[in-house]
This record gives structure tokens, sequence and C-alpha cells, in this order.
């Protein structure tokens, strides 16, 4: 469950990790609704939140922003990728290690260093005894890596044997569906992830209709119950310790018990969120994704929200990700900041170097887009020349030279790539430090 | 009066208790300023009140086992309200039994193909895919032929009784039904709401019924109630034309049908029936659009 | 300094009330405006407050059942209430016109973007020449900066994106000259970085036409950019007034102070928001003092049983608190 706040902030323990998480939408035209294509809704975004962190994820309309939290919860499942949930460090970097040979070796071209670096992966992976995988799997899959080895260090060249690469592939291949099957969110069967369910929640953006409108606020907040089971092992009166529990939430979230037999309509927009939060709350989830929680909200009531939700993270140690297109909110609650574009992370920084060092123009220019409520600051706001494109047909290349001023040759032909930059700041540009 | 003095006291406790009970007395209210929804259930609670009553009340028999000659098509009197038929029989208290048959059988026709079309049209609706295809395709053969027609030709085909009328009124009546329901859970399934109870963890089957079905009752409110009209017309038109309920047992299709020949000498014994059948319609069909406003937009102009 | 100039709208004592079956809503309890020419003015507040409603009062298009019951609204001397609609109409769209938060429901579906400034153009100006009309049409778009005119002309609405649909609504509402352009919540829907693009637009556009612009908002920062004054209503008044800069570095009222502080500002990243404890009043209920008392930190007294009266405690600067009895130097809160 939630651990206390004071060693949650410490531990360095990965949560929550995406690798490579793609979503895909079909384009249907015509009479038929035949799929012409596809919408790249997400493509190939990888992130890890730490435990008691909150990320804020940063984007215009069509960015995808909206759909990488849907997809975390798999409310919209990915359509390739992977979603890891507390999964030791080790175990996810020699994951990512393979992901990554897998990638980069295909069949063919396969060398014996690689193949002995896909067995030494396998090794690190399977050796350490965080990795929750059957022993009985783990060492028939370390069987394998010895195998792999004997094949490469034979005297043929490993490049002429194509069969004897494909067989390596294979077991690449089953590796990774291993930890998978292990690991992640959505590779999980629908009981599993019924129950991983209960430890991750999401408070939408629209209070008027995420709430049924025929439940009493009893209810709304109660359901967690009814679908996982009373809040803890009730030896006594099951419905009693469910009602303390409810009423507990209430008060959290600063509603009162007589709230509670009323129904949605009869609150305003940010009592709404209240009562949604306190939905999220039910079942003690270790993760919430926050997605524009606070946009359909008036200014002052926005203060409210935000205050409330720094004091529970700090009370149960949560752990949030912070969706919006409101860059003053987000700064003011994240630890780190995603910011994306048609689909992709283009800079990730912690709050305080965002400001004050973004290096991708697009983040500059949205920093610079931010209406300043102070007329001293008597710049002129340009915004950004263009239109936001449509994620049907991204441009090539970096997908953000059209509206570029620092674009050149390179950045119309290939895409750049996340660079670490030091103290935790990525950045996917050509250009960066140009500035 | 005391009864009376209890019941508003619990509405008025209700009104603050928010919630379903706020619900009920919501619409209780808006129904009492409502003046289709009066007179209609005033109607229905008239008739529905006489048609049960009918077995205590000091009538004569409407099938009686000696049927004097004598007492031939007699007009209005005190003795018999109504008058008689051409065989003797008291029509005002075949009226009134025949009520009992007409209520039931409509009653029992739209409950059953409320059931089959609300579980069909949801599942469609919710489900989407080949599911709802092989639903949707059904629906529409059904929905292509006029329920009277299909009615007609199953009571036919299956032989004139009874529970055969309420069959054939079933099996005609449930695409409407399917048909608004599919198109409800369409709407309803994308809803917000029911994305966060999924996120929560519940399942396909939860979500149907504890939150798509009751969003999508208020219409099926409005449509049960003329549909139970419309089903009142055809059972009379189906024992009019003989394929229906058969004699003895009373049935204003019958009546009419039986008392067509007298028109001109003896003009109660369809008059009567009639007018009663017509009133019963009415009562519902108002029932129905009364409620169709009294529900609607409520549900829209909440206020923020 | 304020009584030279002229004046597009002076608003006295206007008073908007809704006759609901449950009680009576006071959507405007007594607002008073004036709009010179040639100046942009913020009305701000949250939702509720009653900006949108001031709009559509002197527009006349106040929803059943509402009506304003009292107040007046002078149109360059001219009485608006007192017109009759087919003389409203001739002012709505011509000299003063609206442009809403969304234009995707302020444009025809069906109709491309020349079929609908050409018929409003040709209706107020009375251009009935094709070739003349397109000429017209391409001109009106050229200030909105569309690039190739021509293209977007023949185009429909749902082809282009919410920053361009905004553009030709502005096109739209200017090309008549308007004397004053109301726009409600212009932005709110656009992207950050095409926000910018937009209200520098409106801002040029709105000085190039020599119209006013009167901009409803709920967003500080927007008003801070775009608008020579700024109004800060609540609940139905208007409980501040000043030039921009003037009520930025020294907001008056309470309400304002809490407004500027419960922005989560760019850069300064305190641990918890200042809050303005309390929800905003009932409007239903009549209310005898000032509206914001339940929730001011300074309320005393005098101020849940008389309603202040607007004071000119700077010049230009106006406010309605019982802080501020009559003038004089103040110090403002902050």
């Amino acid at each position: 469950m939630s651990a206390s706040a004071s060693d949650v902030k410490s531990s360095q323990l990965v949560l929550l990790e995406t690798v490579g998480m793609e979503k895909l939408f079909p384009v249907k035209k015509g009479v038929f609704s035949r799929v012409v294509g596809h919408v790249h809704a997400v493509d190939g975004v990888s992130i890890s939140i730490r435990r008691g962190e909150t990320l804020g994820l940063v984007g215009e309309s069509g960015c995808g922003k909206t759909t990488v939290g849907r997809a975390i919860l798999m409310l919209t499942p990915p359509s390739d990728g992977h979603i890891f949930f507390e999964t030791p460090k080790i175990v996810l970097d020699a994951f990512k290690s393979l992901i990554t040979l897998r990638n980069e070796i295909k069949p063919g071209i396969m060398t014996s260093k690689d193949a002995i670096r896909i067995a030494d992966a396998i090794s690190i992976l399977f050796g350490t005894t965080e990795c929750r995988i059957a022993d009985e799997k783990k060492k028939h899959l370390c069987n394998d890596a010895e195998t792999i080895r004997k094949l490469a260090s034979s005297k043929t060249n490993l490049k002429d044997r194509l069969r004897d690469q494909k067989a390596i592939l294979d077991v690449l291949e089953d590796v990774v569906d291993e930890v998978a099957k292990k690991y992640c969110i959505n590779h999980k069967r629908r009981r599993e992830l019924k129950r991983l369910r209960a430890r991750m929640q999401i408070v939408f953006q629209d209070p008027y209709s995420s709430l049924d409108p025929r439940f009493t606020v009893e209810k709304i907040v109660g359901e967690g119950f009814k679908i996982h089971g009373p809040p803890s092992s009730a030896v006594r009166d099951v419905k009693f310790v469910e009602r303390e529990r409810i009423h507990q939430l209430i008060e959290q979230v600063g509603l009162s018990h007589d709230h509670l037999s009323r129904l949605p309509h009869e609150f305003s927009g940010g009592q709404k969120q209240r009562i949604a939060l306190a939905r999220a709350l039910a079942l003690e989830p270790d993760f919430i994704v926050l997605d524009e929680p606070t946009s359909a909200l008036d200014v002052s009531v926005q203060a409210q929200a935000l205050n409330l939700l720094k004091r529970l993270q700090d009370k149960f140690g949560l752990t949030y990700l912070f969706i919006s297109h409101d860059l003053s909110v987000v700064e003011h609650m994240s630890d780190r900041i995603a910011v994306m574009y048609l689909g992709k992370i283009i800079e990730l920084a912690p709050a305080n170097e965002f400001l004050s060092n973004a290096q991708h123009p697009y983040t500059q220019a949205l920093i610079a887009s931010i209406p300043i409520p102070d007329p001293k600051f008597k710049k002129v706001r340009k915004g950004i020349e263009g239109e936001v494109p449509s994620p049907i047909n991204p441009p090539k290349g970096c997908r953000f030279h059209p509206r570029c001023g620092l674009a050149d040759n390179a950045c119309r032909t290939k895409e750049p790539q996340l660079v670490d930059i030091g103290k935790g700041h990525l950045v996917a540009c050509f250009k960066y430090g140009a500035r | 009066m005391s009864a009376r003095k209890s019941l508003n006291d619990i509405l008025i406790s209700w009104r603050t208790s928010g919630g379903i009970k706020q619900t009920i007395v919501d619409i209780v209210s808006r129904s009492k300023r409502n003046s289709m929804v009066v007179v209609g259930l005033t109607i229905i609670i008239i008739i529905v009140a006489l048609a049960l009553l009918a077995p205590v009340l000091p009538m004569a028999s409407p099938t009686p086992t000696q049927l004097n000659p004598e007492d031939k098509l007699m007009s209005v009197s005190w003795r018999h309200f109504f008058g008689t038929d051409e065989l003797g029989r008291d029509v005002f208290s075949r009226v009134l039994w025949g009520a009992r048959v007409s209520l039931l059988v409509a009653t029992l026709s739209i409950l059953f193909s409320l059931m089959i079309g609300v579980v069909l049209g949801l599942t469609a609706g919710f489900f989407g895919g080949v599911v709802d295809y092989i639903i949707t395709g059904t629906i529409d053969l059904f929905w292509t032929f006029p329920s009277f027609l299909l009615a007609l030709a199953l009571a036919a085909t299956l032989g004139p009784s009874l529970e055969n009328v309420i069959l054939a009124i079933s099996i005609s009546y449930w695409a409407g039904f399917a048909r608004l329901m599919r198109g409800q859970a369409l709407t309803t399934r994308e809803r917000q709401y029911v994305e966060a109870s999924r996120a929560l963890g519940a399942g396909n089957l939860r979500i149907m019924f504890t939150h798509v079905l009751p969003n999508c009752m208020a219409p099926l409110i409005v449509w049960a109630s003329v549909g139970v009209a419309d089903a009142i017309t055809i059972e009379s038109s189906l024992t009019f034309l003989g394929v229906g309920t058969q004699p003895p047992t009373p049935s204003w299709g019958y009546m009419l049908n039986r008392g067509m020949p007298y028109l001109e000498e003896a003009p109660w014994i369809t008059t009567f029936p009639g007018v009663i059948l017509l009133l019963t319609i009415l009562g519902f069909n108002l029932l129905g659009d009364g409620m169709r406003d009294v529900l609607d937009p409520r549900m829209k102009g909440l206020r923020r | 300094m304020t009584s030279e100039r002229k004046s597009v709208v002076d608003i006295r004592g206007l008073r908007t009330q809704f006759f609901l079956q449950e009680g009576t809503v006071t959507a405007l309890d007594g607002v008073d405006l004036t709009i010179y020419e040639n100046e942009s003015v913020g009305i701000v507040g949250e939702t509720g407050c009653g900006k949108s409603m001031t709009a559509f009062s002197i527009l006349r298009l106040v929803p059943h059942p509402g009506k304003i019951t009292a107040g007046s609204i002078k149109f360059k001397g001219v009485e608006l209430t007192k017109l009759s609609s087919e003389q409203m109409r001739g002012i709505r769209g011509r000299q003063i016109s609206m442009i809403f938060q969304d234009p995707s429901t302020s444009l025809d579906p069906v109709f491309s973007i020349g079929d609908q400034l050409g018929e409003v153009i040709s209706l107020h100006q009375n251009i009935y020449d094709k070739a003349a009309l397109d000429k017209k049409i391409v001109q009106v778009l050229k200030m909105v900066r569309i690039a190739a005119p021509e293209n977007v002309m023949k185009q429909y609405p749902h082809e282009l994106s919410g920053g361009m649909k905004q553009r030709v609504m502005i096109a739209l509402a200017l090309s008549c000259t308007p004397s004053l352009l109301i726009a409600d919540e212009p932005t709110t829907a656009l992207d950050v970085t095409i926000q910018a693009q937009i209200l520098n637009l409106l801002k040029e556009a709105v000085r190039g036409v020599g119209s006013s612009m009167m901009l409803i908002t709920h967003n500080l920062g927007v008003v801070a950019e775009t608008c020579d004054r700024v109004c800060i209503m609540y609940a139905g008044r208007i409980v501040e007034e000043a030039p921009t800069p003037e009520l930025f570095s020294r907001p008056l009222h309470p309400y304002t102070a809490g407004l500027l502080n419960a922005f989560p500002k760019l850069g300064e990243r305190k641990d918890e928001l200042t809050v303005i404890k309390g929800t905003v009043p009932n409007l239903m209920k009549p209310f005898t003092g000032c509206s914001f008392v339940d929730r001011c930190e300074l309320a005393s007294g005098v101020c849940a049983k008389t309603r202040p009266s607007r004071v000119e405690v700077f010049p230009g600067h106006f406010v309605s608190c019982h802080i501020y009895p009559g003038g004089g130097e103040q110090n403002g809160v902050r």
C-alpha cells in the first residue's frame, strides 16, 4: 500500500515506466470505412516516474498527452510498447538494453559480439534475486543464454549462420515475453489487471461528465469497494467499515457528511472534482493520473484544488502524473516536466531547470507564449508561426521543423532522439544549446 | 385524511434527503404540475381500479351460465348501467371484465417485450462490433413489419388464445425497445463516468447494469406507457377479427365485433366498450407524453 | 482627463434579472461602465459573475426568462434599452459586433467561408456585385493575416483549424467597421501558442479599424497584455476599475488582490497558493451589503449592511469597497 511521506521522497524506486509506448488510431475513409492510415497519437514515449514525485506532462491539443494518461491506465490500451509497474531498476535496465538490442540487431548482420551482449543482458536479468520470475523459467532461460554464448564462440562466423541467428533472436523474444508477462500492465490478464487497477487511478478534466448523475456521492465514492471488496479485512460489520472509510475520504477532500446523500448536479465544479478525487483515493492507490484536473475550474477554485492535491500527496505519499496545457499550473505542481509534441516527448527536465534552461525551441516558445498577469512584462508575445499540425500526417524529420526558426537540412530529414544533457535534463533537438 | 398527511410528510422528508428519494420527489412534484400526466393517470387509475374490483362488485356475471332470452337487448337502466347485449348479458359487467383481459394482456406483452428488447438493445449498443451487427440486423428484420400485421400473422398461425396474443405482441414489439436502448447505450457508454468506472476495475456487466441502464430509463418509461396503449389497440383489433382471446372470455374487441349488426337498434353494445377502449388508450398515451415532458427537461435543465 | 473623451458605450445602473420558477436571479446588479473611443476595456471575473451577461444586455440579447429591469445603456448617445427590435438589428453586427469563445458553433458548417463573409458584408454594406464582393472578402481576410485568402474563401469551416476560424470570426466582426467589438473569451478554447497570435491580431485589427473593444475573460494575463483598462466583476457588480498597469501594481479591492494571488505564476514556486475562502454567493438570494462580505478577510460591520459606493481613489481608478470611504490617499491592499 502507500508508504509514509518521509521515506517515500527519498527512495528512488521507479514506480511506473513506459518503454516505447505507442498508440495508433485507425483512420477510416470511404463508404465502407476502410482503414487508410493511422494516427500516431503516441509515438514511442518512454517516461519513468519515481514514487512520490509529480511528473508534469504539457503540450497543446493533438500532442497525445491525454492519450498517454489513458494508455497507462489501460483505458485506451497501447498498441505497442511496455508499461512497467513497480519493477526493480535492475530488471528494467536489463530489459531496456534487450529492447535496444532487439531493435538494432537484425538477422543477417548479427555478430558474435552482439550475441554475447544479448547473453550477458539475459544473465543479468535472471541472475538477480530481485527478478520475480519463477525459478524454473529463470533457469531455463539462463541455460539458453549459455547456449547463445556457445553459438557465439564457435569457429565459424556467426554472420553466416542464419539459423543460429534466428534461434538467438527467438530466445530474445521469449525473454522479453516472460518479463512482460510478469511486470507489464499491458500484458496482464484480466483478473490481475483488475487487482492492479486499485493501485492506479485517474481524475478527469470535466467534472460534469465524470460523475454518474444518478449515483449519490456515497455511491460514487464507494463504488470501488463494491468492485474490489471492503477496505480492510472486516471482521465485523462490513457495511460499517465501508461507511467509515467513505466518511473519512469525504472529510479528507474537504466536503461534509451531509453531502453524501446528494446527487452530483447539486454541486459546483470545484466540489465535483473533490468528489472525483475522493473516489480516486478510496482504493488507496499509489499512482494517480490527473488529466487536466483544474482546467474547467475558476481561478480561485483551481487554487483550492491544487493546494488540496499537494496536501494529499504529502500525506499519503502519492505519485502524480499531472497532464495539462497550462504551463504555469504544471510548473507549480511538478517535480519534473515533460513536453510533448505530436506524439513524442521532446524535452524532459526537473522543474527548476525547466524555466531557466529550456532547450527545445518549442518549449521556449511555449514558455514565451504564456500570458503573464503583469503588464510590466510588456513583451510582444509572438506565439509561433503556423498552426498546430494534425497528427495524421506528421512532418518528416524533426516534427517541429516547419515551425522552427532554427531548422536546417538535418532537422528536415532526420528525427532527433532524446539526449541527456546533464542534471536529468533530456532534449530531442539537434540544435540544443543554440540559444 | 391522515394517510394523505403521512404521505405528504414522507415526501417532505424525502425532499431533503437527497439521492434517489429526492429524484422521486422531484418527479412527483413535476408530474403534479403536468396536466397530461394528471389526466392520463386519473383515467388509468379509475379504469384499473374498476377492473381490479370487478369480481367483488355487485353486478351480473359477464358470462352467465343461464341465459334469459327476455333480457336481450335491454337499454341502459339502473340494473344494467350499460344495457344488455344480444345474448342478454350485462354490458357494464362485460366491459369491466374485458378491461381485466385487455390490461393484463397489454401489460404482460409490453413487459416481456421490454425485457427482451432492453437486454438485446443494451448488449448491441454496449459491445458493438459483431454482436451489434447481428442484433441490429435482427432488429431491422422485425422492425420492417408493422407490429399489428406481425401480431396478426403470429396469432393466426399459433391459434387464437389469450396466451398466444401475449406472445404475438411481445414478439412484434420488442424491436422498438431494442432500438431505443441500443441508441441510449451507444451514447451512454462513451460517458466519462463509465470510463471512470472502468478505471476502478469494473467489468462490462457491472457497467451495463449499474451505469448504462439507469441512465437510459427515462425514454424507456415513456415508450412503455405508449406501448401499453399500442398493445391494447392490437389486442382489441385481434379479438375483433376473431384471432384473439376467444369467447366466452369477455373482451372489448369481441364486444365491438358482436355488436356491429345491432348498431341501430342497440348502439350501447358497441358504444360503451368503444368509449372505454378509447379512454384507456388515451389515458396511457397522455401518461406517456406527459412523462416525456416531466423526465426529459429535468435531465437537461439541471442548474449548475 | 476623462471628461473630454467621447464615450462609445455608457452604462449606468444596469440591472438584469432572470425570473425563474424557483426565484429571481439577479445576474447584473447595478453595473456602471463607460467605454471610450479607441480603447480596449477588459472585463474580468469568474464564472457566473455576469461578464457575459453585460455583453448580452448591451446587445439586448438577454435570453428568456431574463430581462433588463433597470438602468440605461447609451450607445453613442442613443438609449439602447428604448429601441425597437428592428432598430437593434441595425446596430447589431454593424455598429456593435461580437465574437464568441467557440468559433465552431458560430460558423455554419454547410456554407463556405466566402459565402458567410459575403452574406454579412453584402447585407450591411450593400455591396451586391459579385466581383466587388469577392474583392472585399479578400481584403477583409488579409486584414486578419490569413495566408492565401482566395483559397480559404472556398473552404468550409471544418477544414480550418481553431485559430483560423477565430480569425475568420474576427474578420466577420470587423468587416463593417463597428464602433464597438465585444469579444467573449475569444482565445480560451485555443492552444496557448495560437492564443498569442490571435490576441495580437485582435489588438492590431481593432486599432486599425478604429473601434473600441470590450474583452471578456477570466484570465488576468490576457487582459494585462491586451487592454488599456480593466474592470473586475464579482457577483453581478463591478468591484474595481482601473487602467491596466495601475490595477496590477496597486489592486485596491480585496477580491482583485485575491485573484492576483491565486494565479500560479511562472517561476514562483510557492508551496501553497493563496486561496480566497468560501464560494461565490447564490445570486437568487438578495443581499444588502457588499457581495464579497462572506469571503473577505478585511470585512467589518458596515460591509454586511450597506452596499459600498463607487469611489475614485486614484485618477481613473475606481473601487467599490468600504475600505475606501471617499477618495483620498490610500495604500491599497496586497
